[in-house]
């Protein structure tokens, strides 16, 4: 320990332009990290505010010198009826797909498998999170082929004498929200199999002595105690399924018409395939703060809690 | 507290019906992948092929369907996703020690930094990295892309190593810099066998990242010669439409890779990305 005491007393003693350069030698490994963050993250969110007030565009005028117009793109956007649209199926997926069907599907498939036997846990927890790490564009793919017209879901309807139907047509948004349950699933399951199993056994079998059945217990028991981890995943997952891209584009484009065109398929869309980089750049701007909303609210319902 | 029979053999029987709904997508996908045209088009389903083919695997990977041979966009993707794991794995330490082991003055800053840009969904930035990239005149290249996806792996990576690091005892690096190590010799002798464990964890999830990206790979990459598998993926799907043989061929080659890395380190992953979900 003597040994450990010498060189931090050397350290106090370094004249101070050694000092300096010492502080210099401990921000130094953090700078390319901080760098590339500047560059990838904080840089483009500044340039994201600012290009949603310019007319901005990938051709034309806009694009070699683009103007100032002002709060011009978020005008349009809230008299855009395709916006307000876009934003309710957002807001609709978000909660359909993660706060109930990932969430409540994790806990369920925790609480489900604790206690199940060992070679059942680790087979079903295998193959649900290898569904979770499977390619976006592969998940997409497979949802598309299982869904379509002449899909294996209406040969299998078919097989048991009932009709099928163009599910991608008439329910777009169902479909994607199930694939992006089937998807995301397991993630909540890992959060809440690691939550339950830091719940004292001791807690559920006096509650279950004192007479209190499964679902009391549940309730009264386990829910508060993983209080914490549930609202760390639902943060998480709203953050991710709030992003979701890839499935939708895959599965339906975003249609029929504008039928499953959650704000990053719109976002994406002005931005590449109509060219408005300015009023794609105001909806980013308007995903980011979506999320930073449902953030809030989640951080905000952890600290209730102390 | 043990349940009676009936409920324990209900329960695992649910637990096997949730396994077949989770399977069946993916088996479905490699069976159609071996299956010969007749039977993936044929009005009865058939579950497992009957009269197994690799003509969908040859079609897709010698190119005939794409154009371009499924090894240059294999080379593409494999290179992307190695050169972020090592630059993003390097990045990601050096930062983490020094944010474990030192004191200084925008410490806590940078950390708040780190959770905040957890929280943004990286999808709602593709168009001012596009712009950004443009500028850059590194749109249409693969170290563009490469140095965007090192951009989204460092902040998790970051997160998590510090952790590692942190648990590593400072008497052990003193004890080398007493027998006359410099520091970079500590910290690749030292440290960086004592946190292998955490780096492999975030390794394996930055490449599994990278393997698997779409949006940005799709909007910064024009060129086919340049395009990662799953550009490739998208364009056999958008031009053949319902040619389901090679897609799934294809989708399944895709899924490989990142199926057996994730085998491969399945418990160490799986603790590890839960202990980056739960963070303090």
């Amino acid at each position: 320990m003597v040994a450990v005491g010498l060189p931090e007393r050397t350290v106090t003693r370094r004249p101070p332009a050694r000092r300096g350069r010492r502080a210099a030698g401990r921000v130094l490994p953090l700078v390319p990290a901080f760098g590339l963050l500047a560059l990838f993250f904080v840089g483009p969110i500044l340039w994201c505010v600012y290009a949603s007030f310019t007319d901005i565009s990938l051709t034309g005028a806009g694009a070699s010198s683009p103007h100032l117009v002002g709060l011009r793109n978020y005008r349009q956007m809230f008299s855009d009826p395709a916006f307000a649209k876009s934003l309710w199926l957002t807001v609709v997926f978000v909660i359909g797909s993660a706060v109930i069907g990932q969430n409540v599907g994790g806990l369920a498939l925790a609480l489900l498998m604790n206690g199940r036997h060992r070679i059942v846990r680790a087979v079903v927890g295998g193959i649900v999170v290898g569904a979770w790490v499977l390619p976006e564009l592969v998940a997409g793919f497979m949802w598309y082929a299982f869904l379509s017209d002449h899909g294996t879901f209406n040969a299998i309807l078919r097989a048991v004498g009932l009709h099928g139907g163009s599910w991608l047509y008439s329910s777009p948004l169902a479909a994607v929200t199930i694939a992006n349950v089937w998807r995301g699933t397991a993630f909540s399951m890992l959060v809440y199999s690691a939550a339950l199993s830091n719940v004292p056994d001791e807690l559920l079998e006096a509650a279950s002595v004192d007479g209190a059945s499964g679902w009391a217990r549940l309730r009264h028991v386990t829910l508060p105690l993983i209080r914490r981890a549930m609202l760390t995943n639902l943060m998480t997952i709203t953050l991710q399924t709030l992003a979701v891209f890839t499935l939708i584009f895959v599965m339906t484009g975003g249609g029929p018409g504008t039928k499953s065109q959650t704000l990053p398929i719109f976002m994406y869309q002005e931005a590449f395939k109509f060219y408005h980089l300015g009023y794609g750049a105001a909806l980013a701007i308007v995903l980011l703060a979506v999320g930073a909303v449902f953030s809030l609210v989640y951080l905000r319902a952890m600290r209730k809690e102390v | 507290m043990r349940a009676p029979l009936w409920r324990r053999v209900a329960l695992n029987a649910a637990g096997v019906g949730v396994f077949l709904v989770s399977a069946f997508p993916v088996f479905w996908m490699i069976s159609t992948a071996f299956k010969p045209n007749g039977e993936i088009f044929s009005s009865t389903p058939h579950p497992l092929p009957e009269h197994p083919t690799l003509r969908h695997f040859g079609s897709v990977v010698d190119g005939s369907v794409a154009g371009v041979s499924f090894w240059s966009y294999f080379a593409n993707s494999a290179a992307v996703a190695i050169a972020t794991v090592v630059i993003s794995g390097l990045l990601a330490l050096l930062a983490a020690t020094a944010v474990a082991r030192f004191r200084f003055r925008f410490r806590t800053t940078f950390l708040v930094l780190l959770l905040v840009v957890q929280m943004v969904p990286c999808e709602a930035l593709v168009i001012p990295l596009f712009i950004d990239l443009k500028r850059m005149e590194m749109l249409n290249s693969l170290v563009g892309l490469i140095a965007v996806y090192v951009g989204f792996a460092l902040p998790f990576g970051v997160w998590m190593l510090r952790g590692f690091v942190a648990a590593v005892p400072k008497e052990l690096e003193e004890a080398a810099a007493l027998d006359g190590a410099g520091p970079l010799r500590i910290f690749f002798r030292v440290l960086l066998p004592l946190v292998a464990p955490g780096l492999v964890a975030t390794s394996v999830f930055s490449f599994i990242t990278a393997w698997n990206e779409f949006l940005f790979a799709y909007t910064f990459l024009k060129d086919q010669d340049k395009a990662t598998l799953p550009i490739m993926l998208q364009f056999f799907f958008g031009r053949s439409g319902n040619d389901w043989g090679p897609i799934m061929a294809a989708s399944t080659l895709l899924t490989l890779p990142v199926i057996a890395f994730f085998l491969l380190v399945q418990r160490r992953m799986v603790s590890g990305l839960v202990a980056g979900a739960v963070k303090g």
